[in-house]
């Protein structure tokens, strides 16, 4: 049986590419074949969970066919002038909708850290898609329900198994349109530039990192397990910086191959990644890193959290309530990696570090005319920023766990 | 038109790109290896080579003599056996195949992608206690010596009706790197569960994958080769004109007595310097409950055994010791050891592999050992004899039993003390 992971080897994208030929044959002549294009993505949908990955496929369809009838269900009741936009409706749909995402999640820790049999690869990113669709009907911002529709965005195969996270309303407008054939001849240089960038990111400079160095790595970080206080020698160090970059350069590269097989279907998913290690403090690194998900994580919960905690007069304070705005994120961000121990310490050391960022921020404008800002203080604040994301991606990396409590 | 012209600029690069990534990787070339890559191959331990299937092909059909083993093999003093057989005749070329953390399943997929050209060889195999953990070979170390190419290989080889493949597709299945490629995965799977590899897999495993993976390690392989050659030569000028064997352990014994005077174990200075010093302390008494005498490390030593059956392979095995200071000073126990011997020893002997260089009780001799569990001056000079010895013997059509019993939990979990 024909097993396709998405972008798992340079010979996926020749196979994509054969297939996508047809499709961009009819965009560059002014036609979006959607017949074709539904096809083509369902035949891609097959091959990833096809075979070995069936109860996978099982598993998506059950929670499309979920997803569907909670979307469908909450779009009528908002726009029945019967009804009154209540708000436990609303909890009520997200609870229905993210139950599936909460099962799978929750899983493993009962079970000994075996997955759950309603689990399939990219439940996360569907979920955030629902969810933020189920806000914005909530927000009346979406009016209209079309299945065929839906189920394209939904199902968005280039995204499907780890984004970036698109937003219906703006994927709906590339979908309802061709684009010029002047801006598509554009769109297919810049998908071309990335899917090349992202074989250098993935296949090169993440193979590099992730399977050349790191293993050696870590074989030599757990040797020094017990010959120094803690297990913190050196190699930990190493490490450190070794799996930043192979995070980065594999997720990044990832990301690309996504956002350039959309650019060639005439669809603008949103990027991911903006230099993220350019930023000179954890904000800006937010705003660049894996940015559909912060983004997404910013306007569906944190924005939300703070404006309802402001209507209701929670708190007096507004920093305070950014502060504890920060928190949720964030530990909610955890939680979403999973239950243990260093994901939730990785949450919450950046919430500390935010907050401590906005302190500052706030020190600093008080006080512009003390404190310098020349070269020197911008590539120290970019280092500082860097070696804190490092920091925090060795706690997110798990070998603390394996150095102290295995 | 304009358009298309912007269109045809964009994409003519990538077309060719293709064209030629394409041609290259899939069309019908050779690259063949100089016989100069395959000197400067046998001694510089990249792991490279180890992935690589071409040069060690090479070196075989040129007369090396295949050393497989782990760390020890970089300890290069004046008497490591690269050194003593490029000074002298000692009758054989050694071709070195190891780093640390290479253990039996690397070295058996590296010797079954070896095919024919193992037949009726001869090779030297040194056995490390230190791999025969209870939890087996590091999934991450087997990871940095995985080679697609020699997965490939046995893929296309494998016997599902073998047990011993079927334990090998398992182990592999076992290592992320046997689940980093999908149709390598799905083919392992198909070899473990006793079916017949999908058609689909077969193409893509077997037929496009293995052109690829031999043309990259045909044009890559031999780029990335550390030369060891200088340093080799710097370390036969010490030694006498004429080999002499009293002579020989003589020097090694100054040689290793200058060499270890910053430490009460017979260490190595810089060794001791760079990567004790600062733990020596931490150490004391931390291996009184190490034990090298069960585990899965036993069954991968079989295949290995079982590789060398199927190519009527005459090995040498030395089974290598631990510095008795330092033993003394982190509790490892003897007797312990002696149990390791005793079951490694069994498993070679019952099926009829004889030739065995037991050196486990020779770490207390003085400058035998490098450092804590590595072979050196004095060491070396014997082990160096020992092959001369080997090599010098005519060979024999080997007539080995193999039992699979040596695959199962049972075994692995025996208890040496119950062995004949």
């Amino acid at each position: 049986m024909i097993n396709l992971q998405p972008y798992q080897n340079p010979q996926y994208f020749i196979l994509l590419l054969v297939a996508l030929l047809p499709l961009m044959i009819g965009l560059y002549h002014g036609h979006r074949w959607r017949i074709y294009e539904s096809l083509v993505s369902l035949l891609f949908l097959f091959f990833i969970f096809d075979a070995e990955k069936t109860g996978q496929g099982i598993a998506l369809i059950a929670y499309t066919l979920i997803q569907t009838l909670i979307v469908k269900g909450y779009l009528s009741y908002r726009t029945n002038k019967k009804f009154h936009n209540k708000f436990w409706v609303f909890a009520g749909a997200i609870i229905l909708s993210i139950l599936q995402l909460v099962i799978v999640k929750l899983t493993p820790l009962f079970a000994n850290g075996r997955d759950s049999i309603v689990a399939f690869l990219g439940i996360s990113y569907l979920t955030f898609k629902t969810v933020g669709m189920l806000m914005e009907i909530r927000d009346g911002a979406i009016k209209e329900f079309d299945l065929w529709k839906f189920l394209h965005f939904l199902l968005f195969f280039p995204t499907i198994s780890s984004g970036p996270i698109d937003r219906y309303r703006r994927f709906i407008k590339d979908y309802d349109k061709v684009p010029s054939q002047e801006k598509y001849v554009e769109l297919i240089g810049k998908g071309l530039h990335n899917i090349f960038l992202g074989f250098l990111y993935k296949f090169l400079l993440g193979y590099l990192f992730g399977t050349l160095w790191l293993p050696g790595l870590e074989q030599a970080v757990l040797t020094h397990k017990s010959t120094v206080p803690w297990g913190l020698s050196i190699y930990l160090v190493a490490y450190m910086y070794c799996y930043s970059m192979y995070l980065f350069f594999d997720f990044a590269g990832y990301s690309l191959f996504a956002v350039g097989i959309s650019y060639l279907m005439g669809i603008e998913t949103p990027v991911n990644f903006n230099k993220p290690f350019a930023a000179h403090n954890l904000k800006e690194f937010w705003n660049r890193w894996h940015m559909t998900l912060s983004f997404w994580f910013r306007d569906y919960i944190y924005m939300r959290f703070v404006f309802w905690a402001m209507k209701n007069k929670l708190l007096k304070s507004r920093i305070a309530m950014a502060n504890i705005g920060y928190l949720l994120l964030f530990l909610t961000m955890g939680i979403w990696h999973g239950e243990t121990w260093y994901y939730i310490v990785y949450g919450l050391f950046h919430a500390t570090v935010l907050i401590l960022t906005d302190a500052w921020l706030r020190f600093k404008k008080k006080h512009r005319q003390h404190i310098p800002s020349n070269w020197f203080t911008k590539y120290f604040s970019i280092f500082m920023t860097f070696n804190t994301v490092c920091f925090s991606f060795l706690i997110f990396s798990g070998i603390l766990d394996k150095l102290w409590f295995k | 038109m304009n358009n298309l012209k912007k269109l045809g600029k964009i994409i003519a690069p990538m077309i060719l790109a293709a064209v030629l990534a394409i041609a290259l990787l899939y069309g019908p070339w050779h690259f063949p290896a100089s016989s100069q890559t395959v000197k400067k191959a046998s001694t510089s331990l990249t792991a490279n080579v180890l992935r690589g299937d071409q040069i060690k092909d090479k070196a075989l059909d040129d007369g090396y003599l295949m050393m497989m083993g782990s760390s020890e093999l970089s300890r290069f003093d004046s008497f490591h056996p690269s050194v003593l057989s490029q000074k002298y005749h000692r009758g054989y070329k050694p071709f070195l195949l190891g780093s640390p953390g290479t253990q039996s399943l690397t070295h058996f997929f590296s010797t079954e992608a070896m095919g024919k050209h193992l037949d009726n060889k001869r090779v030297v195999v040194f056995i490390s206690p230190q791999w025969f953990v209870k939890e087996g070979v590091d999934p991450r170390m087997f990871g940095s010596y995985y080679s697609k190419q020699q997965a490939t290989y046995f893929i296309n080889h494998a016997n599902p009706n073998s047990l011993a493949d079927r334990y090998a597709a398992r182990r592999l299945l076992a290592m992320p790197s046997g689940k980093s490629d999908t149709d390598i995965e799905n083919s392992l799977k198909a070899i473990a569960d006793k079916r017949a590899i999908s058609g689909w897999d077969k193409f893509t495993v077997g037929k496009l994958g293995s052109v690829n993976l031999r043309h990259q390690d045909q044009i890559f392989t031999r780029l990335f080769i550390d030369n060891r050659e200088q340093l080799i030569d710097n370390r036969t000028r010490v030694l006498p004109d004429h080999y002499d064997y009293q002579r020989l352990d003589q020097l090694a014994f100054d040689l290793g007595k200058e060499h270890t005077t910053n430490n009460e174990f017979g260490i190595e200075n810089k060794f001791y310097q760079r990567k004790l010093k600062r733990y020596v302390k931490g150490l004391k008494n931390s291996q009184t409950h190490f034990t090298y005498e069960y585990g899965p490390e036993f069954s991968d030593f079989q295949l290995l055994l079982n590789q060398f059956q199927r190519h009527h392979v005459t090995p040498l095995f030395v089974i290598t010791p631990v510095n008795g200071a330092w033993m003394d000073y982190t509790g490892l126990h003897q007797s312990m050891l002696d149990r390791f011997d005793r079951k490694i020893k069994y498993q070679l002997q019952s099926q009829g592999f004889n030739n065995i260089v037991d050196l486990h009780r020779d770490g207390r001799i003085p400058f035998f050992m490098q450092d804590t569990i590595h072979i050196g001056w004095r060491g070396w000079l014997r082990v160096d004899r020992h092959i001369h010895h080997f090599v010098q013997q005519p060979l024999k059509q080997p007539n080995y039993q193999m039992n699979d019993y040596f695959y199962t939990k049972k075994w692995q979990k025996r208890n040496p003390q119950t062995l004949p």
